[in-house]
């Protein structure tokens, strides 16, 4: 358990450009429930691979499209 | 966290005061649990359905895990609070036991019944919760193996005046009592787990 998730996304910008499509619209279609979506979008937890593949299939971007570090790992700086 | 303590400690003291009830009271004390456990439910229900409608209402897991930790924390209170009346020497056919296991075991049902008034109605669970349920048994398990080298030293190296007193049935009856309080335990980590999610973040480990 840590404070602070360093994976941000940006699942909220691609839901409302996708027709403000609903968190829990967005759940059914990963497979997922609602309270993970809400705790996605607000930065309290970060996912699977295998999760976050499936949610950028849904929006039919890369995965790197949808998450992002906030803060690289020392470790990938170089 | 205090709304987790307070849901098992009043579920708790709640049951263990219905067992102060057998042979007393007009009304069977399992039936007032029944009833107690079906009208919660039906209130917790109807506040699930209002926070529904704002986007604020818990997962299916959780919701089963306020039910566990409340149905659990309340018969467990009854059996713990009967065992301690009924004292070391218990046999399993005598009248007192009899009412006592009825009340419980009514309750059990009352559970079950209450579960089926707060469950969801389309269930679903992902990695999150799955996350939450292994950490939650993490806690379980520590809390279970706790209470089995307490019982386990209680029961080798205890005064022989005490330890020769407990009857068959009451060692049985501890043992099941060690296993409520593990799922109690269980239920309350995997709960707190969900509110430090409010708050913070929880990764995938």
């Amino acid at each position: 358990m840590t404070r602070g998730t360093p994976v941000g996304n940006r699942l909220r910008a691609l839901r409302f450009e996708h027709d403000e499509m609903t968190q829990d619209a967005l759940a059914r279609a990963a497979g997922i429930t609602r309270q993970t979506i809400v705790a996605l979008e607000g930065g309290h937890y970060a996912p699977s691979l295998e999760l976050a593949m499936r949610l950028a299939l849904v929006f039919n971007r890369r995965v790197d499209d949808v998450f992002f570090w906030r803060e690289p790992p020392a470790a990938c700086d170089a | 966290m205090l709304r987790i303590a307070m849901v098992g400690l009043i579920s708790l003291l709640v049951g263990a005061g219905l067992a102060t009830g057998t042979g007393v009271w007009p009304v069977r004390p399992g039936l007032i649990g029944l009833s107690a456990m079906l009208v919660s439910g039906l209130v917790v229900k109807r506040h699930w359905q209002r926070l529904r409608a704002v986007g604020a209402d818990p997962g299916s897991p959780e919701r089963a895990l306020w039910h566990g930790l409340a149905t659990t924390a309340l018969v467990g209170g009854h059996l713990f609070a009967s065992l301690w009346y009924i004292g070391p020497a218990m046999r399993l056919h005598s009248p007192l036991v009899h009412d006592m296991a009825i009340d419980n075991w009514t309750m059990v049902l009352g559970a079950l019944l209450s579960y089926g008034l707060t469950r969801d109605r389309e269930p679903r669970r992902d990695e999150r919760d799955r996350l939450f349920a292994a950490r939650g048994q993490r806690a379980g398990y520590i809390a279970l193996i706790g209470q089995a080298l307490g019982l386990s030293l209680v029961l080798g190296y205890g005064a022989g005046t005490v330890v020769e007193r407990l009857s068959q049935a009451m060692v049985s009856h501890l043992l099941i009592s060690t296993l409520i309080l593990a799922a109690v335990v269980q239920y309350a980590a995997q709960l707190r787990l969900y509110m430090i999610d409010d708050q913070h973040a929880l990764t995938v480990s």
